[in-house]
């Protein structure tokens, strides 16, 4: 045997061995981590990387890739990944793995150590949203912006609508009651010339002095001084019996205001429903942004992780170009034909873990002949489940996810500006199913929110009057259930919405009501007052009238008496029993007006 | 101190074995397509294997092997042109098929241009050089054993012995 030629042979085999047993882990380990910070542009850490032969195994521990925007976070991390490849396809260059498993998968955690390739380069500053993210992150925001638009228009509507001031009604009902104390005044007015005309009668009669005829004179003036008092005292009798038709009138026309101003407040109310959209967006659009987001950051965490793995980056070094050629049985060249991925993900800000299962991941979809699917379920207060079906095989990329997530928790959502109006949303159960389909960029789908059963209460601040908070609270106060069902439309970059909900319905059920049960308060209130006006004021006039035609009454009595006792001087006591008076132009029975 | 320099003295002794000019030209001839070929494929491992297990001067071949695998990029576009006309030359489509369905195969990257081309051109180029670099072998080996033997490493690691046989 030749030492010579043998020795230099077993050192180089063992240092083969060597290489293969202490060196080719932490080499791979190194260069996985190089190859992946090149390709992310930041930091990734592998702990630990592992190799198996037979059978054909790797797997990864403790890898953690930083966020170029925060240092102190980790864009995404998990603890173990291992990956167990078939054997035959692995001879031909084909990675099938028959089983993976990724534990431990959480985005979002906080790093020990800088996570930044340069210390002495600063951060990125908030990364761009994807293409999905920022389409519906704006989507998201509109949706609050017309929210706050209708809110401010309902509460500025209400205020308009609803100001007492700006009613027909209440303004007729002023004027009149302005008229009618001018009318009660003019009488009155009236009543004290009368008494200031009695008084000159009786004036007229003590001033005759003794002369007889002079005397007679006098009460004759006197006898036609007081008929035209009693006509006129007539006159305001016969007015005064007219009033409560005049009154009547005036009520009839306070009635067709009433009903003019319901109908015009009818007529803003059905214009204010032409808005239930943007009510619903305002309602909902807290949650429903919150649901379109996570929708659109689900879609761009599956595309992008699928859309990774499928257009894997060429090696930055590889030299040349390999030229394909056909096989007996052909495989793509990366395959994963089932991946149990199992972490925790954030969903309406809470942690909640889940469990997925992803089948069909691979390098030539056409070739495999099966889309991607992935099923996730994960349970924390809420459940969500998620099914997406992405298909690569044709020209047109496909995308299909249905998503369903269940809180059975109440969730209150305050919504508002505490210095106008504050609605508080308190909702015992919600459910969101969200059906998105994505071909090419064209974007199809709805998505439906119910939150049952809920209740709305509000607060109005000082900028807001007590009773438009009232007006709405009351609209408000009916609805049990929030629900919508959101269309999509458009492309992923400028996604479109329309959102259906009876919610502008209920709302405006409930204003109309509010209205209505209103404006008969408000009716029955004007007619009270209107009577109350027409009868109190009648029946004081009546009283003075009364009061003061009593006091005429007498006075008329007492000269009555003067001039009777005047005439039986003047004729001896007798007259051939005819009473000189009698010739007077004075009508006695009318006098008689006065005493009843 | 020796039970210390053992390891390396073998190691030098690995490396400098079959010292002859003729072993020294077909292991630089050989390292040379070691080194243009592109590393990560079977080819470039089956190339050092053939290295180690030929009887050619291996410490010549691993340096040659150094040096090419810096040159060697220099010649990609050539080596790239080459092995994409052979690649999709007609007659040959049929084996490189045949080739592409056996198990193993697929992992030597003969169907990478610069690979294929590479292997080419260094093995067009191996007899040659080989030849050629014999007489220099011959000529300048001795001068330059005569001086490494000045060295007291060179000493300790290759022994009187090896340094006479060099000599």
């Amino acid at each position: 045997m030749r030492w010579s030629y043998l020795l230099p042979r077993l050192v180089v085999a063992a240092a083969v061995w060597a290489f293969f047993a202490f060196a080719f882990d932490p080499l791979l380990r190194r260069g996985a981590v190089a190859a992946a910070e090149a390709a992310l542009g930041t930091k990734v850490d592998v702990a630990e990387l592992g190799t198996w032969f037979f059978p054909p195994a790797v797997s990864l521990s403790g890898v953690q890739v930083a966020d170029p925007a925060d240092r102190r976070a980790n864009l995404v991390q998990f603890e173990t990944l291992r990956l167990e490849l078939a054997g035959r396809p692995l001879l031909v260059k084909s990675f099938v793995v028959e089983e993976g498993a990724i534990d431990g998968l959480e985005w979002g955690t906080p790093r020990t150590t800088a996570g930044t390739l340069d210390p002495r380069r600063p951060p990125r500053g908030r990364k761009p949203r994807s293409a999905a993210g920022e389409a519906f992150g704006a989507m998201a925001d509109r949706l609050g912006e017309a929210g706050q638009d209708w809110m401010d228009d309902l509460v500025a509507r209400t205020a308009a609508d609803l100001d007492p001031r700006r009613l027909e009604s209440v303004r007729l009902a002023k004027s009149l009651d302005k008229r009618w104390r001018k009318r009660f005044q003019a009488l009155e007015a009236r009543l004290k010339t009368l008494e200031s005309r009695v008084r000159e009668i009786e004036r007229g009669t003590k001033d005759a002095g003794k002369d007889p005829l002079a005397r007679i004179e006098a009460y004759a003036r006197a006898a036609d001084e007081v008929q035209s008092l009693l006509k006129e005292t007539e006159q305001i009798r016969k007015e005064l019996q007219r009033l409560p038709k005049a009154g009547q009138v005036d009520l009839a026309r306070l009635e067709e205001a009433r009903q003019r101003d319901l109908d015009a407040l009818k007529h803003k109310l059905d214009f204010l429903s032409l808005d239930a959209e943007a009510i619903s967006k305002k309602l909902l659009g807290p949650e429903l942004s919150q649901r379109l987001a996570e929708a659109g950051a689900w879609i761009d965490v599956v595309r992008r992780y699928a859309r990774a793995a499928i257009d894997a980056p060429r090696p930055v070094r590889m030299r040349g170009v390999d030229v394909e050629f056909d096989r007996s049985e052909p495989l793509p060249a990366f395959l994963v034909k089932r991946l149990r991925v199992g972490g925790k993900v954030k969903l309406a800000g809470e942690t909640i873990p889940f469990r997925s299962l992803i089948t069909g991941l691979t390098s030539d979809p056409a070739l495999h002949g099966e889309p991607v699917v992935a099923k996730l379920v994960g349970a924390g207060k809420g459940e969500l489940r998620l099914l997406a079906v992405l298909d690569y095989r044709g020209e047109t990329s496909r995308h299909d996810a249905t998503i369903t997530w269940t809180l059975a928790e109440p969730v209150v959502v305050d919504f508002g500006d505490a210095d106008d109006l504050v609605l508080a949303v308190r909702a015992e159960r919600t459910e969101w199913a969200a059906e998105i389909h994505l071909q090419g960029d064209a974007l199809t789908g709805g998505m439906r929110f119910v939150q049952s059963p809920v209740s709305i209460a509000s607060r109005t601040g000082p900028r807001v009057r007590p009773e438009i908070g009232r007006v709405i609270a009351a609209a408000l106060g009916d609805v049990r259930e929030l629900a919508a069902d959101v269309t999509l439309a458009g492309t992923l970059r400028s996604p479109e919405w329309t959102v259906r909900s009876d919610l502008g319905e209920q709302l405006r059920t409930g204003l109309h009501r509010f209205a209505a049960t209103e404006a008969a308060a408000r009716r029955d209130q004007l007619r009270q007052m209107a009577d109350a006006l027409i009868q109190t004021r009648s029946a004081e006039f009546q009283q003075l009238l009364g009061d003061r035609h009593r006091a005429v009454l007498a006075q008329l009595d007492a000269d009555e008496s003067q001039v009777r006792a005047l005439i039986d001087k003047v004729a001896g006591g007798k007259a051939g029993g005819k009473n000189p008076l009698d010739k007077l132009p004075l009508d006695a029975g009318k006098l008689d007006l006065f005493r009843r | 101190m020796f039970l210390f320099l053992r390891p390396f003295r073998y190691l030098a002794q690995a490396l400098t074995v079959e010292a002859t000019p003729r072993r020294m030209a077909c292991g630089f001839a050989l390292g040379m397509v070691v080194g243009l070929v592109p590393k990560g494929n079977l080819i470039a491992v089956a190339l050092m294997l053939l290295l180690c297990t030929l009887r050619v001067n291996l410490g010549i071949g691993l340096l040659a092997a150094l040096a090419f695998s810096w040159l060697g990029m220099l010649a990609d576009p050539l080596s790239h042109v080459i092995g994409a006309r052979l690649l999709a030359w007609g007659p040959l489509v049929p084996v490189w098929t045949a080739m592409y369905d056996l198990p193993v195969l697929p992992w030597s990257g003969y169907n990478n241009t610069v690979v294929l081309g590479s292997l080419v051109v260094g093995l067009a180029a191996a007899v040659p050089v080989a030849r050629l670099t014999e007489p220099v072998f011959a000529r300048y080996s001795p001068r330059v054993a005569a001086r490494l033997q000045k060295f007291r490493i060179v000493r300790l690691l290759w022994g009187a012995e090896w340094g006479a046989r060099l000599g």
